[in-house]
């Protein structure tokens, strides 16, 4: 993976250009860059699931996950919920502002598990950050993958992120997109329950399929017993451990869980993989 | 290859050397070792072991990474070099140096860290064979040995004429080169080797049923509950420990202008894992298996070596007396 | 300590968790070094066995209050019960929830000064026993003998407290000062003296902080052993807004040192812990020593006496002192 930071300072980042902000939702924004210096734009390429550290000059650095696909690099994309230091203050910022990438970080999605694959991915809140980046990636190169089947869930619909691309992906006939909230209101006309139930609902075959999920963690311990429910294997289903990273780097020992660094053997990892090491930390 | 030096040539070489580069040797000021520049005095007799680990003259308590200045819309950013100039590190003890070598790996492989590596290469490491063992340390039982190393350039045995150098890398012997020392043989070296007055008869414990103890005893809440009750949480054992090397980094802003820093940072701070909305290591017992599974377990895995060397500085510097050495006993029986 | 001593209070503390009126017991046990015990938290009596009283037994314990919220019951010195009327005082711990065993103290060793007397090191002490009004010190097979006041901290030195102010329970002994008060012969102008600094003008003063504070990790030992430091979230742990700066650069070290000192103002009983655990050798306690006086003499304050003086740092009255206001 071609590693960006200049030259030789690893800790140093490139700068970025926030060329569009979209509100997603009250705590929610999604940023959309472009590396200033031209020649970096075009050169720049990454895996879905990989990561990076953004900065916020006098303020800190925070980690998200490039949110948009590799198929499409005119820009990269990423979503930031406003809990903190860093988030707050880039929820502050505007198109036109500066601030700092570092990446791609970590490992990616194994899109060679996946091709020839009934595919199945299962999001919650803003969870549907790293998934995004694996099916815009997915549907622009269809033929490479069977039946795809997106459930998102989140608490009200409010809280619903990537509306547009929910709107494109239930209007796509070859993608069964289904939407649902935990609490509806007079508006909503969809689905109403929760994630792990409307999936059992659906009943999605395990049969040559790989599952994909990220969201809260509640979120997922549930859907992954449904899973199992319906017939999944560990080895057949992958997702993204969230652990504090700073340096992103495998080297500040922060995210060290095990003998892995989450920056560097992850975030991505298959149940199986987790299962074996996954110890009453998580 | 063995070379020996008269006292008086020793003080001679370093006094050419001086002009060359920044001599370090430890010496004792505000009642605590530490290497501190060289004034061509006397050795100093006494000296054990620093109160610091030489590894914050590789990885900086402090270091400043990169600037930036902001005007209107625009920023530049200024990456900040490593420092640079030779020097010369005398009095290194075998556990401190092989702590250095644990280190490297961390800091060389992926994503090379320029800071600690430059502080590397422009380090020329002299050792000194101990002639004592430090109060608190298990040195022995994690297989260093306090009168032989090959984790310096150049490893001196003292003699009551001087010193016995070993030569260990092509650095060191262009440093040797000259009239200050003269050939020496294996066998003097050999001889020159001093018996340690507190060997003891038996280990403290077996190193090589550590790792795989301290795995067998990871879920065992109720264990690390109790080895780590008496523990404040405190980063004294981190901090003055040899192979630690967790970081942080922050930035320090004034205005239009700032820098980005990293420092050292500990696993035994309550908030070192917080996340927004989550904290995996909250309970005190969770950072203390983590510390002891990451050096003497998930970093072996990792890395095929220990992060420990048994100084014994945690041993003797923890506030509350909580011992290292009790631990190890227990996860390896 | 005489078996029948230690067996009567195993006895004590087995009753107090049989009835139920204790979940914990903070003692003393023999240390893994020489010249050290280290805390023992007894879960039930038998953990209890392991007490050792004989020497060495300077903790002030009451700083696990500050982790353990459960009834509690806790071996005290003279000085160490001070921190518990400030805690209880501060609202932190409730007089009903604490069964106190007060210990007589002979003073407490400074190995730093032991090792100072013998112009050596720490390790280098083989041997120290007391006999008398002296503490005698083997090393290199040599004898040498230093009277107490030359060998014990510096707070003993002026042992006001020798009998805890608060306790259910007080160990046989005697309850007395150490040594008679300290004066500049009996102390010999040791270096970790007290009066040191205090003749020196402001700007001496400052450079003096400033160099020491340099050295600070922030390692936060002195925050992390003080009674006084009860805050669950430290503010230097706050980053919205950062009052200061986690990473150790000279000036947000002395901000830190500053603003602990000030924050334990009142609850602080200068029980020296703080100085003892700094791996760095910063001579913390002139500050907290210097703030204890000018307590005193400001607002005729001492802390941790009684549990109806009003704290300073939370009361205004009309006379109080204003001539720093220029």
């Amino acid at each position: 993976m071609s590693q960006l930071g200049p030259e030789k300072n690893i800790y140093q980042p490139h700068l970025v250009e926030i060329i569009k902000v979209i509100p997603e939702t009250w705590d929610t924004k999604t940023f959309h860059i472009q590396f200033q210096d031209a020649a970096v734009q075009e050169s720049f390429s990454f895996l879905s699931g990989q990561f990076g550290e953004y900065s916020v000059f006098g303020e800190g650095e925070a980690t998200f996950c490039i949110s948009s696909s590799p198929t499409r690099l005119d820009h990269l994309e990423f979503s930031v919920k406003r809990i903190g230091r860093v988030t707050h203050a880039l929820h502050q910022l505007n198109q036109g502002d500066l601030i700092g990438f570092r990446g791609p970080y970590g490992n990616h999605f194994p899109l060679d598990k996946l091709k020839g694959k009934n595919l199945l991915f299962v999001g919650g809140g803003i969870g549907l950050a790293p998934l995004r980046s694996l099916i815009h990636n997915v549907l622009d190169n269809r033929l490479d993958y069977r039946e795809i089947t997106i459930l998102y869930g989140a608490r009200s619909p409010q809280d619903l992120c990537f509306k547009y691309d929910l709107e494109t992906w239930s209007r796509n006939p070859t993608v069964k997109m289904i939407t649902t909230v935990d609490v509806g209101d007079k508006d909503w006309k969809g689905q109403v329950g929760l994630v792990p139930n409307i999936l059992e609902e659906v009943g999605p075959s395990a049969d040559g399929a790989v599952a994909i999920t990220c969201g809260p963690p509640i979120m997922i311990r549930y859907a992954l017993r449904s899973m199992e429910k319906l017939g999944f294997t560990p080895s057949q289903v992958w997702t993204t451990l969230e652990m504090k990273m700073k340096c992103g780097l495998g080297k500040c020992g922060r995210c060290n869980i095990g003998p892995l660094y989450v920056c560097k053997d992850g975030p991505v990892f298959s149940l199986a993989e987790i299962q074996s090491f996954l110890s009453d930390e998580f | 290859m063995y070379r020996k030096i008269s006292k008086e040539n020793l003080r001679k070489w370093l006094g050419e050397l001086k002009a060359r580069a920044a001599i370090l040797a430890p010496a004792k000021e505000r009642g605590l070792w530490s290497y501190r520049e060289f004034g061509l005095q006397d050795f100093p007799l006494r000296f054990r072991n620093s109160r610091l680990p030489p590894k914050g003259l590789f990885l900086d308590p402090l270091r400043a990474l990169f600037a930036w200045k902001s005007s209107g819309g625009s920023v530049q950013l200024t990456p900040l070099p490593p420092l640079n100039g030779q020097r010369i590190l005398i009095g290194l003890k075998p556990c401190d140096a092989r702590a250095l070598r644990i280190l490297e790996p961390i800091f060389t492989r992926d994503y090379p860290d320029v800071f600690f590596l430059d502080n590397l290469s422009r380090t020329l490491r002299l050792g000194q064979a101990c002639s004592v063992l430090c109060t608190g340390s298990f040195c022995l039982e994690m297989g260093i040995d306090p009168q032989e190393s090959a984790d310096f350039d150049i490893f001196f045995r003292e003699i009551p004429a001087g010193y016995l150098a070993r030569v260990l890398t092509d650095q060191g012997r262009t440093f040797t080169e000259g009239d200050f020392f003269a050939e020496a043989s294996a066998g003097e070296w050999d001889l020159a080797r001093r018996e340690m007055p507190e060997k003891k008869e038996k280990p403290l414990f077996r190193l090589e049923r550590v790792p795989a103890g301290v795995a067998q005893s990871f879920p065992d809440k109720n264990f690390w509950e109790r080895v780590s009750a008496k523990c404040i949480n405190c980063g004294i054992c981190t901090y003055l420990c040899p192979t630690c090397h967790c970081f942080d980094l922050g930035d320090l802003q004034m205005p239009g202008q700032g820098v980005r820093f990293r420092c050292w940072d500990s696993c035994a701070f309550p908030g070192f894992t917080k996340m927004a909305g989550h904290n995996p290591r909250e309970e005190k017992w969770r950072r203390y298996r983590q510390r002891v599974s990451h050096k003497f377990n998930f970093f072996y895995q990792s890395f095929q070596s220990i992060a420990c060397v048994g100084c014994g500085r945690c041993v003797v510097h923890c506030p509350v007396n909580l011992d290292l050495r009790e631990v190890l006993v227990e996860v390896a029986r | 300590m005489p078996e029948t001593i230690k067996d009567e209070l195993i006895a004590l503390a087995a009753k107090l968790f049989r009835e139920g009126k204790i979940s914990h017991f903070l003692g003393y046990q023999k240390g893994t070094l020489k010249f050290q015990t280290t805390p023992l938290i007894a879960l039930n009596p038998e953990d209890l066995q392991h007490l050792w009283l004989e020497d060495f037994f300077f903790f002030n314990l009451a700083f696990y209050l500050k982790e353990i919220k459960n009834k509690v019951g806790l071996l005290v010195k003279g000085c160490d019960s001070r921190s518990l009327l400030s805690l209880i005082k501060e609202g932190q711990v409730k007089r009903e929830d604490l069964y106190v065993v007060g210990i007589p103290c002979p003073g407490q060793i400074d190995l730093r000064k032991v090792a100072e007397a013998i112009a050596g090191e720490r390790e280098e002490i083989e041997e120290i026993w007391r006999q008398g009004n002296e503490v005698h010190v083997r090393v290199n097979d040599q004898e040498k003998r230093l009277p107490k006041a030359l060998a014990l901290l510096d707070k003993c030195l002026h042992c006001r407290y020798p009998k805890p102010l608060i306790s259910d329970f007080l160990l046989p002994g005697e309850y007395a000062p150490p040594v008679p008060p300290a004066t500049p012969e009996t102390t010999q102008g040791l270096s970790r003296g007290r009066d040191e600094l205090r003749p020196k003008p402001l700007p001496e003063k400052w450079a003096f902080w400033v160099d020491q504070f340099q050295h600070c990790l922030r390692c936060y030992a002195c925050r992390n052993v003080c009674p006084a430091c009860f805050c669950p979230r430290c503010i230097v742990e706050e980053n919205m807004p950062q009052w200061v700066s986690p990473l150790p650069t000279a000036g947000d070290n002395f901000v830190f040192h500053l603003m602990r000192l000030m924050h334990v103002a009142g609850t602080c009983v200068s029980c020296g812990e703080c100085q003892r655990v700094c791996p760095m050798e910063i001579p913390l306690m002139r500050l907290h020593d210097k703030m204890a006086e000018d307590l005193e003499e400001l607002y005729n304050f001492v802390a941790g006496i009684d549990l109806d003086q009003p704290l300073p740092f939370r009361t205004f009255r009309q006379e109080d002192a204003d001539d720093f206001i220029k």
